[in-house]
């Protein structure tokens, strides 16, 4: 008889993982299946080419945001600062473009992004204020500086070339959805195939015995700070050259979005758990309530009641299938 | 390190009970002396504070329970044992009334009755205290002892009759804890009195205890049997779970052994020994344990004149390759603390560490395991596991480095490891994606050995190698490390099992308050050479 405790094929394993991650996921991608089809019924605009790629160019700004976000949430911390530190950059993207090259202005303002998420990173792993206060603080004062910056009043953008990059349009996909798309695809690389996105749920999952695992705990953690603020300056790219104009309001409560939509996506608040395939799915869901409701002409108010519902409803949701496991 | 908690926690010998190795006759009703079978059914007429008979559970089709009989009589202790998996804490499970049975009744003092949640049995006076207990830390011990049912004067808290009764119930347990600390400030030890004493507020007159002595040093293990003992002479049915077969002779009146699910046999204590438990345990034999061959290797690790403040204070050791050195001690000796800082893990104050001669500085577990250090802790669950990760990431952790060639991991590779721990460790699992905490304690301890041998160590630093292990997967551990050794692999093995540091130890370093108290080789050391060195100063 052979030992059925002694697993023999590597395509097993595969199938095993694969199906369990699938497992996981199901609940999600279901509920977004749902949501596909009422919505043709509602309308029928809904299912027209048009349509869905303005749904993904609508999407893409919280989308990026929420990748990033979900770097923070699978290590169990969080980043309020995300709309914030859009904001800044928009700013930032504005006014280097009124007298520099996109080639330049395009660098510093992610840097800004970057310079930001260091500070919280720094803040959060080596001086252990926990993430919530640090990027807190953070989000007042990116905004701060947003402000002061620009004086309190949006700076045009006249620069055309810069105003392809949010609203053009690559072999028939808007660019913003390109952006998107590729976070997604190299986010999903760097955590399932790369030794820091290994790391990243081994913190989750177990801070203390990642450390003694010999994971760079500290060094980690202040670089998932830094990619949640880079994408949220490549997310400002996206907001900035949309409107054409660099407005220090930009992204205020956007943070709350990406944490939406990660968690609606299936990661847990608790770390090491989660994917940012589910991310993106949970911004599809979150992004076609809106649509559906503005095709069918729901008063703006009452959208926020049906996004406060869904969140609330499909964590819900989701704890429950969990637990039936 | 102070101890500001032996003075306040000592019970009063003048009005204790000595529990000797063999108990006295329980004072209740309990003894015709009949055994096996035969006693269930006779004592389980009325006589019973709690009986299941015939008691089925099953999950997901896996039956993990198969009509068992189980009764526990006003003023015994009644130990039930088994290896990890036999169905014991499903047993406790059903008589806490976490779990309804699928098939068979429970009695409460004759009377059929169904436990329908923890609360239920409550009511009908059982009380479960686990592993893990459930005090909160932020209130005081009355408060956690009232808490849910306070007395009232009108509608406040009547704060005097609470600290009377507090202190009546502590009385009860000649145990001393003052009333008004918060329980998060007490050791553990003293955390448990207060479980206890909180179950006896509520009129419990049968107590489950789920290894209970698990958290507990020596010194603190004795105390903790003669309030069992005291709890026995007042009538109090005890249900008491071990891994510790010695335990059970010292403290249980009766014994039930349970194997996959099914009663293997209940007995008087006294009525049998070790031999009798194991076999009924196991059922199978271990192959006669084997020395292995003496080292001669060069010094691996020397450590010289180590300090670490208040934590432990010029320690020196040195271990060679092929040679496995104990540190052996109490609870709170310093054993971990050393290994701790053999990792990096807390800053030494002075002292020097050699690793093959060369004098190192270890800033970090990763400084460490580039040294060829490795650890395997003592605590799984607070500083081993990541509890909601496959088993294969938890493997290769340690060491990612091993399995990445830029840009990516290999997979493959990372696969190819892990299958061979599972065949060189016997790690039963169903594949290596499942979660590592869906796995027995014995495995998961397993999966842990593995991650450490994938730094490939020259240095293995075991911290209680099998805590919460059952007595199968402890013997493969046993055999393991002794492999590991006579493949020169150098071992510190720190363990508060004293029949595991002698069995496997060429030295034992004994640690005493922080300090080394005494070396002794193999041939000298003896349990009392060790007691006397680790706990007479």
């Amino acid at each position: 008889m052979p030992d059925p405790t002694v697993p023999a094929a590597p395509a097993r394993h595969l199938s095993g993982g694969l199906a369990s991650r699938a497992r996981q996921q199901i609940g999600v991608v279901l509920a977004l299946v749902a949501l596909i089809v009422v919505a043709s019924l509602v309308s029928d605009r809904f299912l027209t080419v048009p349509n869905l790629l303005n749904i993904l160019r609508q999407v893409a700004i919280v989308g990026i945001l929420a990748v990033g976000q979900t770097f923070v949430i699978l290590t169990a911390g969080i980043d309020l600062s995300v709309g914030a530190i859009l904001g800044l950059s928009v700013v930032l993207f504005a006014s280097f473009l009124e007298g520099h090259s996109m080639a330049v202005a395009i660098p510093l303002g992610l840097m800004a992004g970057v310079a930001a998420g260091l500070v919280n990173g720094i803040g959060i792993a080596y001086a252990r204020i926990p993430a919530f206060i640090m990027t807190l603080g953070m989000l007042s004062f990116a905004r701060g500086l947003a402000f002061i910056h620009t004086g309190g009043t949006p700076i045009a953008i006249l620069n055309e070339a810069y105003y392809d990059v949010g609203n053009g349009y690559i072999l028939g996909l808007p660019i913003p959805a390109l952006f998107l798309l590729a976070t997604l695809i190299v986010s999903a690389i760097i955590l399932v195939m790369t030794p820091f996105g290994r790391s990243i749920y081994a913190m989750g999952s177990n801070e203390d015995a990642a450390r003694l695992s010999g994971v760079p705990v500290r060094r980690y953690k202040t670089l998932v700070y830094v990619v949640s603020g880079f994408l949220a300056a490549l997310a400002g790219l996206v907001y900035s050259s949309q409107l054409s104009v660099g407005t220090p309001i930009a992204g205020t409560g956007y943070e709350l979005d990406a944490i939406a939509a990660v968690v609606v996506g299936g990661t847990s608040l608790f770390g090491g758990k989660g994917s940012v395939f589910g991310t993106f799915i949970g911004t599809l869901i979150i992004g076609i309530l809106a649509n559906i409701l503005n095709l069918t002409g729901v008063d703006p108010f009452v959208q926020q009641l049906f996004k406060g519902a869904l969140i609330v409803i499909a964590v819900y949701v989701m704890s429950r299938s969990n637990r039936a496991r | 390190m102070g101890r500001p908690w032996l003075g306040r926690f000592r019970a009063r010998s003048g009005s204790l009970q000595v529990v000797a190795d063999h108990p006295a006759e329980p004072s209740q009703p309990v003894s015709t002396p009949v055994t096996g079978d035969a006693e269930i059914a006779a004592s389980g007429t009325g006589l019973a504070l709690l009986e299941g008979r015939g008691l089925d559970k099953s999950f997901e089709g896996n039956r993990v329970l198969s009509s068992v009989d189980f009764a526990v009589l006003p003023g015994e202790v009644h130990a039930i044992v088994g290896e990890n998996g036999a169905g014991k804490s499903t047993l406790i499970k059903i008589l806490g009334g976490v779990y309804q049975p699928d098939a068979g009744q429970l009695l409460v003092g004759g009377t059929e009755r169904r436990l329908r949640s923890p609360r239920d049995a409550l009511a009908n006076g059982i009380v479960a205290i686990h592993q893990e207990l459930s005090l909160a830390p932020h209130l005081s011990t009355e408060e956690n002892i009232f808490l849910g049912h306070f007395p009232m004067r009108a509608f406040a808290v009547d704060r005097g009759e609470m600290r009377r009764r507090t202190l009546q119930l502590l009385e009860r347990l000649s145990v001393e804890v003052d009333p008004g600390r918060p329980v998060g400030e007490l050791s553990i030890a003293q955390q448990q009195m207060v479980e206890i004493a909180k179950a006896l507020s509520f009129d419990a007159r049968l107590l489950i205890l789920d290894e209970p002595t698990a958290v507990l040093d020596q010194d603190r293990v004795a105390t903790l049997f003669k309030v069992i003992g005291r709890l026995r002479e007042q009538g109090i049915g005890i249900v008491y779970i071990s891994h510790h077969l010695e335990e059970i002779f010292q403290i249980a009146d009766r014994v039930t052994v349970l194997r996959d699910g099914k009663r293997t046999g209940t007995e008087h204590v006294r009525a049998v020994d070790q031999d009798w438990l194991v076999n009924r345990m196991i059922g199978r034999d271990f192959p006669p344990h084997a020395p292995h061959a003496r080292s001669s290797g060069r010094p691996a690790i020397e450590v010289e004149g180590l300090s670490v403040p208040r934590q432990f204070e010029d320690v020196s050791f040195s271990v060679n390759e092929g040679e496995i050195v104990g540190l052996a001690g109490l609870v709170g000796a310093g054993r971990s603390e050393v290994a701790h800082a053999l990792m990096g893990l807390t800053r030494t104050s002075a002292g020097r560490i050699k690793v093959f001669g060369r004098e190192v500085r270890i800033d970090g577990p990763a400084a460490a395991s580039r040294l060829g250090i490795a650890y395997v802790t003592e605590d799984r669950k607070a500083y081993g596991l990541l509890p909601n990760r496959p088993v294969l990431e938890n493997v290769t952790v340690a060491n990612l480095k091993r399995f990445f060639r830029f840009p990516f991991l290999r997979r493959r590779k990372e696969r190819a490891f892990v299958r061979e721990m599972i065949g060189l460790l016997d790690i039963r699992l169903g594949s290596m994606s499942t979660e590592i905490r869906n796995l027995s304690g014995g495995n998961q301890q397993k999966v842990l050995i593995g991650r450490a041998l994938a730094v490939e160590p020259k240095i293995l630093i075991f911290d209680e190698p099998t805590r919460g292990v059952d007595i199968g997967a402890k013997q493969e551990i046993y055999a393991f490390i002794e492999r590991l050794v006579a493949q020169g692999v150098a071992i510190v093995l720190i363990s508060s099992e004293m029949e595991e540091v002698l069995r496997l130890s060429d030295r034992i370093i004994v640690l005493r308050r922080g300090r080394v108290a005494a070396t002794m080789p193999r041939e000298a050391a003896s349990e009392a050479a060790i007691m006397r060195a680790a706990a007479l100063a």
